[in-house]
C-alpha cells in the first residue's frame, strides 16, 4: 500500500514538473496550423514535421547562439567557482570581515540589474567589450558570484570543524589540509553550486541581451527573439527551447548523481 | 581518519616545516590566510559593483534621461517615489507573493527531497527530470506558459472542458497574481528540492540509527533530527528566495506584461530605467530596494537565527 | 443621336477613369540591385531587423546584397517590444553600432537628432544627388512619407511596413441569409459591416453565443465571442486611438500658429470627453470578447478569428491580413473580408528604415537602405502577403484581380481608402505621437492605464484624469513642445 502511494506521488510530482516541457518537445514537432487548433485530440494526434528545426537551423544563427552561450556559461563557472570556493570557506571558517562583507557580497543581488546594466553599459562601451564573449563572461561572473559565496558557504559550515581541528593537531599544513580534508567533502555541495551557476548563466537574459549583439549572442536572446510582428513562431522557439535544455539537463543528472552517491559523515561522529 | 601518504608523514614535523618555509607558514597563519582566500572575491565586487552603485546614488539624486544634462534635484526623486501610491502597491504584492511563494516552495521542496532521499527504481532519471523546471530559459517558459494557461487555446482549459468542468480564466484580474505565484513555484522548486536533497544526503547517520533503535516516529525524527540539522541551509535557501523573489520579473514577460493586477517591483524598475530611460528616478528606485532587501534580510536572519538556536 | 451619346458618356467616363488611375498610380520605381554604384566605403554594416517576420523579408535581402555589392553586412533581429529600449541605449550612449535602425513612426521625433535625413544623405553620398532618391520617394505614398518624418516635414528613412487598422469580418457569416433576417429583427436595422461603434456593440452581442446555439443554421462546436479585442496590456490603447481619433478629437490637440508651426499642445475637453466615450465603449465590448483578452495582444485576436471563434474583429493591424486569410482554409464557407474601422480612422503608422548618424559606413548603409526598401526588393513578399508601404505596388490594378483577393487585394482597398480620403494627410501631420518627442513614452503609460480601466483597477473616469495628468507631467518632462490641459 504505501508503495503505490509512493509511486502515486512520485508521478504526481513528475508530470507536473515535466508536463509543460513535454509540450515543448511536442509543439516543436507540431506544424503550425495544428498548434493553435481547438480541437482536443489535436494535442497528442497529429502529423509531426520538422520543418522547425529546419527553420531554427538554417534561417537562425542558432548554432553560434549555443556556441556562445557554452563558452560562456561553462568558463564562466568555472571562474565563479574559482573565487567562491576559497571566499565562502574563508566566511564560513573565519567569519572574515565579521559578517558584513558577507552581507555586502549577497547584496549585490539586491541591486535591480535594470537599473546596474545602464553604468556597466557605459564602462563596456569604454572598454570595447560591448558584443565580446570575455565582456559576458565576466558579467556572468559578477552574476553568479554573490549567489555561490552564498550557497557554499552553507555547505562549509555543514562540514565539521572537527575534522579540520583534529588534522592539524596531527600537524598538518593547512593547504594540505584544504586539499585532502575539506576538498573532498565539499565536492556534493561544489558540484551542486557549481551546476546551479552554470544553468542560471545559460539561461541568463537580461545580460545577455543588452550587451550583445551579433558576435556574442546568446541562445537565451535568440528564443526571444521568435516573438515576431506578425506571428509569434511557437515553433522554432519551441524547437529552440527544446534543444537549449538538453546540455544543462545532462550536466544536471550527472550532478544529481554525484550528489545522491555523496559522502557520509558518520564515519567521523562514531 | 586520513589516509597516510608518504607526504602526509612528511609534512606532519613542524619544525621541519617551519624551518624549510617560513613564507608559505606566515602566508597561511590565519591572519593573511583567510584574507588571501577572500582577495579574488573582494576584486571581482570592487570592480563590478563599486561603480554602479556610486552611479545610482548620484543619479538618482538627479532629473537624468541620458539625453539632456543631468540637473541636480535633491531628494525629490524619492520624495515622487515614495508619494506615489503605485510604489506602494506594487511593493505590497511583491512582498505577497514571496511570501507566497517561499512557503509553496520550501514546504514542497521538504516533501519531494525527503521522498528522493532512498534509493527506487529509475531513481537517477527520476530526479534528473525534476529539475527540467529550472532548466528552460525563463523568458521562454513564460510566453509558453501564457499559451498552455490561455483561455481558449490553452491545453489546460482545453483539457477541463473536455472531462466535463468549465474553463478557468486563469489570468483574470483576481487570479492573475496566483497563477505567476505558481509559475515561480513551479519553476523554483527543483533549486530548492536539490540543495535539501543534498543536505540530507550529508546528515551523519548515526543519530537518524539512534532513533530509529528508540523506536521514534517519522514524524518525531523530522521535527528534533533533520530539521534542526538542516536548519542552516534552510536559513540559506530563504534568504536567497527571498533575494530572488524581489527581483520577480521573468513569469511575466510574456504573460501579463505587468498588466492584470500583477506588476511586480523590479518590472516597474524595468520599466522607468528602460521604457522612459529615466535614470534618475530608477536609480532612487534602485537604492529604495537595496535598502528594502537589507532590511529585509537582515530581519530575516535574525528571526531565523534565533530559531535556529532556540530549536537546538 | 441617343447611342451616339451613350457611347461618347462611356468614352468620357473610360478616359476620366484612366485618367484617375493614372494619377493615382506612381510610376514604378525602376530601382534595383544593377542600379548600385560601387561602393567606396568598405566598412562592415551593421543593421537592425524587426524579429519575425521583418527578418525573415530582409535577411535573404540583405544577403543578395552583401553577394552584389561585397560589402559586409551583419544583421540582428530584435523583437518589437526591445527595438526601442535597445537601439535607444545605443544611441544615447554613442556606440555607433547600428548603422540602419528600425524605427517606428512614433520615435522619429524623439532620434531626430541621431539620424540623417534621407535627403542630405543622398545629396552626400549618392553621386546621382537627389533625382534617384525622389524616384524612390515617389514610390511611397505622401501619408507613408509623413509617418517616417518629424514635425517639420523632414524625412528620415524609408518605409517597409504598415500597421494600419482595418476591421476583419466574416464576411459569409454577414451575408447569411438567417443570420441577416434574425439581426434585423432584434435590432430594426440590416446586418452590415459596421459604420458606428453602436453596430460594433450590437453585432458583438448579436453574435456572442455558447456552444451547441446555431450559427448559419448549424450548431456551434465551441463557444463563440461576437467580438476580438485586445484588452492586454501590450498594445491595447491602439485601439482607443482608432476610436478617439474617429471622434475627431486625440490623446492632446496640437495647436499651430498664424504660420503653421506647431506651437503646443492642448488636452481640449472634447478630447477629455472623446476618451472617456472611447473607453466606456470599448469596455462594454468585455462581455462579448473572450476572458482571455486581458492578457491578449494581436496574436490572441487573430487566432480567435481564424479558429472561427469570433466573427469580428473591430481594429486590428492590416499586418496581420495574411494569417486573417487563411480562416478560408480553416473553415469551410468562411470568407475573409476587410473593411476600414469604424470612423475609418484607424491607428496607423510605420516601420522604416533609417541610417544613424554615427554610422561608419553611411554610403553603404544608404545603398542598403535604399535596396532592401525598393520595389525590385519588395515585390516577391508584397506579393506574398507582407504589409509593405509601397504605394506604387498597392494601387497597381494588376492586382485587383480576384485570385489577389486575399493576399494583396483587400489590404490594397483598406490603404487606399484611407489614404485617399480628403482631408486625411492634415489629419495624420497633426496627430500627437507624430509630433511629440516625448510619444514613446507616453505611449507607454497609455497602454498601462488604459489597461487598467479595462481590468477594473480604475474607474473610467479615474483613468481620463489620470492620462491627462501622467501626459502632460511625461511631455514637459521628455518633450520640448508645452501642453496644458484646458480645465
Amino acid at each position: 500500500m504505501k508503495r503505490i502511494a509512493f509511486w502515486m506521488v512520485i508521478f504526481l510530482i513528475l508530470f507536473m514538473f515535466v508536463f509543460p516541457i513535454l509540450w515543448v518537445y511536442i509543439t516543436s514537432i507540431k506544424s503550425k496550423a495544428d498548434i493553435f487548433s481547438l480541437d482536443f485530440s489535436k494535442l497528442f494526434i497529429f502529423r509531426p514535421t520538422t520543418a522547425h528545426f529546419d527553420n531554427l537551423f538554417n534561417e537562425t544563427p542558432f548554432f553560434l547562439e549555443i556556441t556562445n552561450t557554452f563558452i560562456t556559461s561553462v568558463v564562466s563557472t568555472a571562474l565563479v567557482m574559482l573565487v567562491s570556493l576559497p571566499a565562502a570557506y574563508s566566511f564560513a571558517r573565519f567569519n572574515t570581515g565579521g559578517g558584513h562583507l558577507l552581507f555586502i557580497t549577497i547584496s549585490t543581488r539586491m541591486f535591480p540589474i535594470a537599473v546596474a546594466a545602464i553604468p556597466i553599459f557605459i564602462v563596456y562601451k569604454t572598454l570595447g567589450w560591448l558584443d565580446t564573449r570575455i565582456g559576458l563572461t565576466l558579467l556572468f561572473l559578477y552574476f553568479n558570484t554573490s549567489f555561490a559565496v552564498f550557497l557554499l558557504f552553507g555547505f562549509f559550515r555543514e562540514i565539521p570543524v572537527e575534522l579540520e581541528h583534529a588534522a592539524m593537531i596531527d600537524g598538518y599544513g593547512r593547504l594540505t589540509i584544504l586539499r585532502k580534508v575539506v576538498f573532498p567533502l565539499i565536492k556534493p555541495g561544489a558540484a551542486l553550486t557549481a551546476v546551479f551557476c552554470l544553468v542560471f548563466a545559460w539561461n541568463e537574459f537580461f545580460f545577455a541581451f543588452l550587451f550583445t549583439r551579433v558576435l556574442a549572442r546568446t541562445i537565451s536572446v535568440g528564443l526571444t527573439a521568435f516573438w515576431g510582428s506578425i506571428e509569434i513562431q511557437w515553433g522554432p522557439m519551441a524547437a529552440g527551447a527544446a534543444l537549449a535544455i538538453l546540455p544543462t539537463l545532462i550536466a544536471c543528472w550527472f550532478m544529481q548523481r554525484y550528489i545522491i552517491r555523496g559522502l557520509t559523515f558518520g564515519a567521523v561522529k562514531g | 581518519m586520513l589516509e597516510e601518504t608518504e607526504e602526509g608523514r612528511a609534512e606532519r614535523v613542524p619544525s621541519k616545516l617551519g624551518a624549510k618555509r617560513p613564507f608559505l607558514e606566515k602566508l597561511t597563519s590565519e591572519k593573511y590566510f583567510k584574507w588571501i582566500l577572500i582577495a579574488p572575491l573582494l576584486v571581482v565586487l570592487l570592480a563590478f559593483m563599486l561603480y554602479p552603485f556610486f552611479y545610482c546614488v548620484y543619479y538618482s539624486a538627479h532629473k537624468f534621461d541620458m539625453v539632456r544634462p543631468a540637473k541636480f534635484i535633491g531628494f525629490d526623486n524619492y520624495r515622487a517615489v515614495l508619494r506615489d501610491v503605485n510604489f506602494w502597491q506594487v511593493l505590497g504584492r511583491t512582498f505577497y507573493v514571496l511570501v507566497m511563494s517561499i512557503s509553496g516552495e520550501l514546504t514542497l521542496a521538504m516533501g519531494i527531497a525527503l521522498l528522493f532521499n532512498r534509493e527506487f527504481k529509475g531513481q537517477n532519471v527520476i530526479r534528473g527530470l525534476c529539475l527540467l523546471p529550472l532548466l528552460v530559459s525563463p523568458l521562454a517558459m513564460s510566453m509558453i506558459w501564457n499559451f498552455i494557461l490561455q483561455y481558449d487555446f490553452g491545453v489546460v482549459n482545453q483539457f477541463l472542458n473536455k472531462i466535463g468542468f468549465s474553463k478557468i480564466m486563469w489570468w483574470s484580474p483576481k487570479m492573475a497574481l496566483y497563477t505567476i505565484t505558481f509559475l515561480s513555484i513551479w519553476q523554483w522548486t527543483p533549486f530548492s528540492t536539490f540543495v535539501l536533497l543534498s543536505g540530507l544526503r550529508g546528515l551523519p547517520k548515526d543519530a537518524f540509527e539512534a532513533a530509529r533503535v528508540d523506536c521514534a516516529s517519522s514524524w518525531f525524527t523530522f521535527r528534533k533530527l533533520t530539521l534542526p540539522m538542516l536548519m542552516p541551509l534552510i536559513v540559506i535557501i530563504i534568504l536567497l528566495r527571498t533575494m530572488w523573489l524581489i527581483r520577480l520579473f521573468d513569469p511575466l514577460y510574456g504573460t501579463t506584461h505587468g498588466g492584470v493586477n500583477t506588476e511586480t517591483f523590479d518590472w516597474m524598475v524595468y520599466r522607468v530605467a528602460f521604457v522612459f530611460f529615466d535614470v534618475g528616478t530608477g536609480s532612487a528606485l534602485a537604492i529604495i530596494s537595496l535598502f528594502l532587501t537589507i532590511i529585509i534580510c537582515a530581519l530575516m536572519f535574525r528571526i531565523l537565527m534565533k530559531a535556529m538556536g532556540a530549536s537546538k | 443621336m441617343r447611342k451616339s451619346m451613350s457611347i461618347v458618356a462611356m468614352l468620357l467616363s473610360i478616359a476620366l477613369l484612366i485618367l484617375t488611375i493614372g494619377q493615382v498610380c506612381y510610376a514604378q520605381e525602376k530601382f534595383g540591385l544593377a542600379n548600385i554604384p560601387k561602393i567606396k566605403n568598405r566598412t562592415l554594416i551593421h543593421v537592425a531587423l524587426e524579429a519575425g517576420g521583418g527578418s525573415d523579408l530582409m535577411i535573404p535581402l540583405v544577403k543578395k546584397f552583401s553577394e552584389h555589392t561585397g560589402l559586409k553586412v551583419t544583421y540582428e533581429s530584435l523583437i518589437m517590444s526591445q527595438a526601442y529600449p535597445k537601439q535607444n541605449l545605443d544611441l544615447v550612449s554613442g556606440t555607433g553600432a547600428y548603422d540602419i535602425l528600425v524605427v517606428e513612426t512614433s520615435t522619429t521625433n524623439e532620434w531626430a537628432p541621431y539620424l540623417w535625413p534621407v535627403k542630405e544623405l543622398a545629396k552626400k553620398v549618392d553621386p546621382d544627388g537627389l533625382e534617384s532618391l525622389e524616384a524612390a520617394l515617389n514610390g511611397q505614398h505622401p501619408i507613408m512619407l509623413r509617418c517616417a518624418s518629424d514635425i517639420h516635414g523632414r524625412v528620415y528613412g524609408l518605409p517597409y511596413k504598415t500597421y494600419h487598422m482595418a476591421m476583419f469580418i466574416r464576411k459569409d457569416v454577414f451575408d447569411d441569409p438567417i443570420e441577416k433576417a434574425n439581426f434585423k429583427k432584434k435590432y430594426g436595422y440590416d446586418l452590415a459591416p459596421a459604420t458606428e461603434w453602436k453596430h460594433i456593440y450590437d453585432q458583438a452581442q448579436f453574435f456572442t453565443r455558447k456552444k451547441g446555439e446555431l450559427l448559419k443554421g448549424e450548431p456551434l462546436k465551441d463557444d463563440l465571442y461576437g467580438g476580438a479585442i485586445m484588452a492586454g496590456r501590450y498594445e491595447i490603447n491602439d485601439e482607443i486611438s482608432a476610436r478617439i481619433w474617429s471622434y475627431g478629437q486625440d490623446w492632446a490637440t496640437l495647436v499651430r500658429d498664424e504660420k503653421g508651426r506647431p506651437k503646443e499642445f492642448v488636452i481640449t475637453k472634447k478630447d477629455k470627453e472623446a476618451l472617456r466615450r472611447s473607453l466606456q465603449e470599448y469596455k462594454d465590448l468585455l462581455p462579448y470578447a473572450s476572458p482571455g483578452c486581458l492578457t491578449g495582444f494581436w496574436d490572441f485576436v487573430t487566432a480567435q478569428y481564424v479558429a472561427g471563434k469570433t466573427i469580428i474583429i473591430p481594429h486590428l493591424y492590416v499586418s496581420l491580413h495574411k494569417w486573417g486569410s487563411t480562416v478560408e482554409d480553416k473553415i469551410p464557407g468562411a470568407k475573409y473580408a476587410l473593411y476600414p474601422v469604424v470612423g475609418n480612422r484607424g491607428y496607423t503608422g510605420n516601420w522604416y528604415q533609417a541610417v544613424s548618424k554615427s554610422s561608419k559606413n553611411p554610403e553603404g548603409a544608404y545603398w542598403l537602405m535604399r535596396y532592401l526598401t525598393s520595389y525590385e526588393a519588395q515585390k516577391e513578399p508584397l506579393e506574398k502577403g507582407w504589409s509593405g508601404t509601397r504605394w506604387d505596388f498597392i494601387s497597381d490594378p494588376k492586382y485587383q484581380k480576384p485570385e489577389w483577393r486575399t493576399i494583396v487585394a483587400e489590404r490594397s482597398n483598406i490603404l487606399m481608402h484611407a489614404w485617399k480620403q480628403p482631408g486625411y494627410l492634415d489629419f495624420i501631420n497633426n496627430l500627437f505621437y507624430f509630433n511629440s518627442d516625448g510619444a514613446g513614452k507616453i505611449y507607454e503609460i497609455q497602454i498601462i492605464l488604459c489597461h487598467e480601466a479595462m481590468t477594473g483597477q480604475r474607474t473610467i473616469d479615474e483613468t481620463v484624469k489620470e492620462i491627462t495628468k501622467q501626459t502632460i507631467e511625461l511631455q514637459t518632462k521628455f518633450g520640448t513642445l508645452p501642453i496644458r490641459e484646458e480645465k
